[in-house]
């Protein structure tokens, strides 16, 4: 049985002063956020400020916070926004895969059985740092549900809301993330 | 319902054959902010609730004008104070001051600033530098503001028994103080003598091990927005090569002085270097500091010119986002 208390609860008591509660809110979030910008813009350095601009915008607008979805929505929506305005403002501009023009062809039917079993701890070790390869090659927008989906824990539905598009655009994307990072690994 | 934490995926529409591909990646994600980022973002989240926002007789609408005037008298004073001493009303007077240079620091005896004069007009221009001689190689910090408080042994002491997060949250909010200080005495040194346009470093701290080591650095800018803002600060050798540079992605109007970290920089203890911030506008200029991990750090001002070309050098900003 789980006792904690929920995210919007804690973001509640945060509004209303509670200085506690956002460390725990911010203790359980930090590493997934960390990691998803970290992966979609590759630079440590890069993430680190993108992921403090993304506290600081919610520590700023705390009074103005009202449960209208999860919490993890919420933050999402805020470091997604924050990573697109970054593209923006770079000189190569918002990546062309949030175009979202997925007609290259799918080979997607490789099963479970023919991906890589590792054996053991070494195997395994191998196998993650070969995936982090792939997922790093990955298309933006696919790394990101893939992101997305891995780091938060969310739903289909819940990635299209943050990412702004339909919910068959973020299930598009996500099978061509997972399809090609099977390929991937399945390679060699 | 909610969640508690992420907790995996929430498969509404299952892919198939993508079970593995979660547990590979799950294994191998382990990346986590600094520890020291960790304790700046908490510190800003107490700050910000810390804000009283009581309407008693001076609060609400009365605390804004109340507060600048607050600032407009004691700017004045402090200009006037100049004005009698005959001293500095230009912040370029002060520059032959701080480009003096600084006394070399040693192990046993903490530095002294390079700035002589003292009384209250000068030390809200810029208070002493007290730099914190670091006793092993392996230290985790050094910090260096323009007036850092040295904190009780027992805090100290307690810091180091701590978790690395809590270690440098009490560092954190040991220094919050001063924090809060260099807020008002930069808001301070800003309107009283009409500087105006080159960046400051006003703090540096330094964390981690040998080769690779991380900078917090606190900047002092001018910052208008994209057309006008720091755009990085780097590291740079004593002979003028450029070791790290972090460049910043946009403006911080509302946001001054504030802190950015970076690294791994590759010096030893002992490498002495300089810590200098960049404006868009007019490059460098500001008040930088310079020492070691062994000796500590001291404000200093580079001689005009100091390494220059550094500013066509990569890596260069791309933009700015706001």
């Amino acid at each position: 049985m789980n006792n904690a208390v929920p995210d919007e609860e804690l973001m509640n008591r945060y509004r209303d002063g509670d200085a506690r509660a956002f460390e725990v809110l911010y203790t359980r979030h930090k590493g997934p956020l960390y990691r998803y910008l970290l992966r979609q813009c590759g630079v440590a350095a890069l993430a680190e400020e993108l992921f403090q601009d993304v506290w600081m915008k919610l520590i700023r607008a705390r009074e103005r916070y009202e449960v209208r979805a999860k919490f993890t929505t919420y933050l999402y929506t805020l470091a997604h926004n924050r990573l697109i305005d970054h593209y923006r403002h770079a000189r190569t501009g918002v990546p062309m895969s949030y175009n979202d023009d997925l007609d290259e062809p799918l080979i997607e039917q490789v099963a479970d059985s023919e991906a890589r079993e590792p054996d053991n701890e070494l195997d395994r070790r191998r196998l993650g740092q070969r995936l982090q390869v792939q997922i790093a090659a990955l298309p933006e927008a696919q790394r990101e549900a893939f992101l997305l989906r891995e780091e938060s824990g969310l739903s289909l539905q819940e990635i299209a809301n943050v990412t702004g598009v339909n919910a068959e655009t973020a299930k598009s994307r996500l099978r061509y993330a997972l399809t090609k990072l099977r390929q991937g690994l399945t390679k060699d | 319902m909610t969640t508690h934490k992420p907790t995996g995926p929430q498969h509404d529409d299952p892919l198939p054959g993508d079970a593995e591909m979660a547990r590979l990646y799950r294994a191998a994600a382990k990346d986590v902010p600094p520890p020291e980022l960790d304790a700046r973002i908490i510190a800003e989240a107490r700050h910000a609730v810390a804000r009283p926002t009581a309407r008693g007789p001076f609060g609400g609408h009365w605390a804004i004008p109340l507060s600048t005037a607050a600032v407009i008298v004691l700017s004045v004073g402090t200009v006037l104070l100049l004005s009698q001493q005959g001293a500095l009303n230009h912040r370029d007077e002060i520059a032959p001051l701080l480009s003096e240079a600084p006394p070399q620091p040693s192990a046993s005896s903490a530095p002294t600033a390079p700035l002589a004069p003292s009384g209250p007009a000068l030390s809200a221009v810029k208070a002493p530098a007290k730099a914190k001689p670091v006793l092993s190689e392996t230290a985790r910090s050094v910090v260096a503001t323009t007036a850092a408080p040295s904190a009780a042994p027992e805090t100290k002491k307690t810091e180091r028994a701590a978790a690395p997060m809590q270690r440098a949250l009490m560092a954190e909010e040991r220094d919050s103080s001063t924090r809060d200080d260099l807020r008002t005495q930069g808001k301070l040194a800003k309107e009283s003598i009409s500087m105006g346009v080159t960046a400051d470093v006003i703090a540096v701290q330094v964390s981690g091990e040998p080769g690779a080591y991380q900078f917090n650095v606190g900047i002092l800018s001018p910052d208008k927005g994209c057309a006008q803002f720091a755009d990085w600060w780097e590291v740079v050798s004593k002979d003028g090569k450029l070791l790290y540079r972090r460049v910043l992605l946009h403006s911080h109007v509302d946001e001054q002085p504030f802190t950015r970290s970076g690294g791994p920089v590759p010096i030893q203890p002992d490498t002495v270097v300089w810590v200098r911030a960049h404006m868009n506008t007019v490059g460098y200029g500001g008040i930088a500091f310079m020492g070691s991990l062994k000796t500590g750090f001291i404000q200093a001002k580079p001689d005009a010119g100091f390494a220059a070309d550094l500013a066509k050098q990569a890596p260069l900003p791309d933009g700015c986002d706001f």
